[in-house]
């Protein structure tokens, strides 16, 4: 099936965020090796092109490497897709306590109501 | 390229085609087996008279000989269906695979225009040619056989007095022949000009055709007179049919029939 | 690199009306181009003669350097919008018969793709459901190693399964060697696929763009923004 990819945002952002988010879900291990470009491409739905831009892009930042014959392999660097995940985390909590403000909640208010869904969750 | 596209036509249209000769084969060897007979039962009653001519008496024949000229007529009448079947079965299949939808197989073959166009003409060719010398060769051969086995009266002759008869009747069979080929690129000819016209395809080709045929029958009349009145003789004969105007007129009608055709479909080919 | 496809002042005219109007296109390797347009905006006028199926009546169209003919057509790889096939032919059959005339038909490729569908070479054409004929046309197109591709309308009027097979399947054979052009009016389900747009309206060209810098510089979709082009 191919990916989500909404309709509005240049495809290859959003291409980086979904390998993102696959790599710090632990979908991708460190030092695992990525499917080729055309491969991911026919998985994701999208023009390979793009997917490789979308690649280079992720090379750019460190977390996917090239090896000349071999293909391209997530980093092993722990501490960076540490890094990621919180800074990700942080973009998520952000809209988060975004769109709760303007439903017109104070922080306080959203604490508690994500305290109680907790409780109720467990 | 165009050797290969022959030979895939040839393979397309085998089946039918091989069929409907095979059968009409078969036909004509009926055809000759009861015509030995006939032939047989009909010498079988026949004196030379001293004048040198050849007297013949056509009463108490058997019941056998009128089923056998009865089978004739069928065998012969159901030849006359299998080469209108033969004939319609090729040119359908060479409108249907340059002006239908196979048109856009055809055309987007590596190959020119004119290779894919004159293959499929050349492929009628070999069909009708294949349907027809043999078919003749057999019943020459048959009618001739029949007559030196039942005919008491049969002088076999030299082949230097035998050979100028046969030539000039293979000569008869090949301008017939010439005359088909004519007329079907006369009508591979208006189906291209048909096409020309996107609204009234159906009727330019029709009327096209009829007016082409009637103008082609006047000329070859006309030649014929004229090489009649030449000879100075009241009659026509075999030798006005195939006179040099009418094979010449044959001629450039067929070239000119086919280059028109190739033009047209090189600069204006248009598929739905 | 010489261009793969070079167009230059192609224009066709039927009569008094104008199909194309000076069209100026280059088109390189190793893409995936959309040709986008509204009914009657010269798509397939175009594209037949590209293929060789119609003569225009000015300009000049060179596929790798080559004029329109049998050395084009050897590197060009066209999928109509309506069944070009015998159809009392057999798959396979249809398979010999690309193989005996296209020097660059992988026969390998085609038999497996068949295989992987389910599609059995002994059936007749005419037996298969309307999404198996279209898919078996667009294996046969696709088992090419040419260097132009054209695909008109390989998506119209087939089930959402045999669209995401189709539109995997051109992914999956892309070569950085050769380019790809998919004419069509379902924009939505294609812009994924495609990383070029050319807009075609009343025979000429609107638009010829990377599909990214479209989306940036419009903030919306490609779909979205020939809605809004077109809107009648």
């Amino acid at each position: 099936m191919p990916w989500n990819l909404n309709s509005d945002a240049p495809i290859f952002v959003q291409i980086i965020d979904h390998l993102q988010t696959d790599i710090i879900s632990g979908l991708y291990k460190p030092g695992d090796k990525l499917p080729s470009v055309r491969d991911l491409a026919a998985e994701a739905g999208v023009n390979p092109n793009t997917m490789q831009k979308a690649l280079s892009d992720l090379e750019a930042t460190g977390l996917v490497h090239s090896e000349r014959t071999s293909g391209r392999f997530i980093t092993e660097d722990d501490n960076m897709i540490k890094n990621m995940r919180i800074s990700l985390v942080d973009v998520q909590i952000e809209n988060f306590f975004k769109s709760m403000e303007k439903l017109g909640f104070t922080k306080e208010e959203i604490l508690k109501l994500v305290k109680q869904y907790t409780d109720k969750k467990n | 390229m165009l050797k290969k596209l022959i030979a895939y036509d040839l393979k397309r249209t085998r089946p039918v085609m091989t069929g409907i000769i095979l059968f009409t084969f078969l036909l004509t060897i009926i055809i000759v087996i009861t015509n030995a007979f006939t032939n047989k039962i009909d010498n079988a009653q026949t004196e030379k008279l001293e004048s040198g001519l050849i007297q013949t008496h056509s009463d108490n024949l058997p019941p056998i000989y009128f089923t056998m000229t009865n089978i004739q007529t069928i065998a012969l009448l159901a030849i006359l269906v299998l080469a209108t079947l033969a004939t319609i079965y090729m040119l359908r299949y060479y409108y249907k695979t340059i002006y239908l939808t196979q048109g856009y197989l055809s055309f987007t073959l590596p190959a020119k225009t004119t290779e894919i166009v004159s293959s499929k003409m050349l492929v009628t060719y070999i069909w009708a040619l294949i349907f027809i010398i043999p078919s003749i060769f057999i019943w020459t051969f048959g009618y001739s056989v029949a007559e030196r086995l039942f005919d008491p009266h049969y002088e076999k002759l030299s082949v230097s007095a035998y050979l100028p008869g046969l030539v000039l009747f293979a000569l008869d069979i090949l301008f017939i022949i010439f005359e088909i080929f004519v007329q079907i690129m006369a009508f591979f000819f208006c189906l291209s000009i048909g096409q020309l016209c996107r609204k009234l395809k159906l009727h330019v080709t029709v009327l096209s055709y009829i007016g082409i045929a009637i103008a082609s029958m006047i000329l070859f009349f006309y030649n014929m007179q004229m090489h009649q009145m030449k000879r100075g003789t009241w009659w026509w004969d075999y030798d006005d049919v195939i006179c040099p105007a009418n094979i010449i007129c044959a001629i450039i009608l067929f070239i000119s029939f086919y280059v028109a055709t190739i033009k047209i479909t090189n600069k204006n080919l248009n598929l739905e | 690199m010489s261009n793969l496809l070079e167009i230059q002042g192609l224009h066709k005219k039927y009569g008094k009306k104008t199909a194309l109007n000076d069209i100026n296109l280059s088109i390189e390797p190793g893409h995936i181009i959309g040709l986008l347009g509204p009914n009657g905006s010269g798509k397939t006028t175009l594209i037949k003669i590209i293929c060789g199926l119609l003569q225009p009546t000015g300009g000049s169209v060179l596929v790798d350097g080559n004029p329109v003919g049998p050395k084009s057509k050897a590197i060009v790889s066209y999928l109509p919008d309506r069944t070009y096939l015998d159809e009392s032919m057999t798959v396979g059959s249809a398979i010999d018969m690309f193989k005996y005339f296209y020097d660059d038909f992988d026969e390998k490729r085609a038999e497996e793709m068949l295989s992987s569908l389910n599609i059995d070479p002994k059936n007749k054409i005419k037996t298969l459901s309307k999404g198996n004929k279209e898919k078996v046309q667009l294996i046969l197109v696709m088992s090419r190693k040419a260097k132009l591709y054209i695909l008109d309308e390989p998506i119209a009027g087939v089930d959402p399964a045999a669209r995401d097979y189709i539109l995997r399947t051109i992914i999956s054979n892309f070569e950085p060697s050769a380019s790809l052009i998919i004419a069509t009016h379902l924009i939505s389900d294609v812009e994924p696929v495609l990383d070029e747009a050319i807009f075609l309206q009343d025979g000429n060209i609107r638009l010829y763009k990377p599909i990214d810098d479209i989306r940036v510089e419009n903030g919306k979709s490609v779909d979205a923004l020939f809605r809004e082009v077109y809107r009648c």
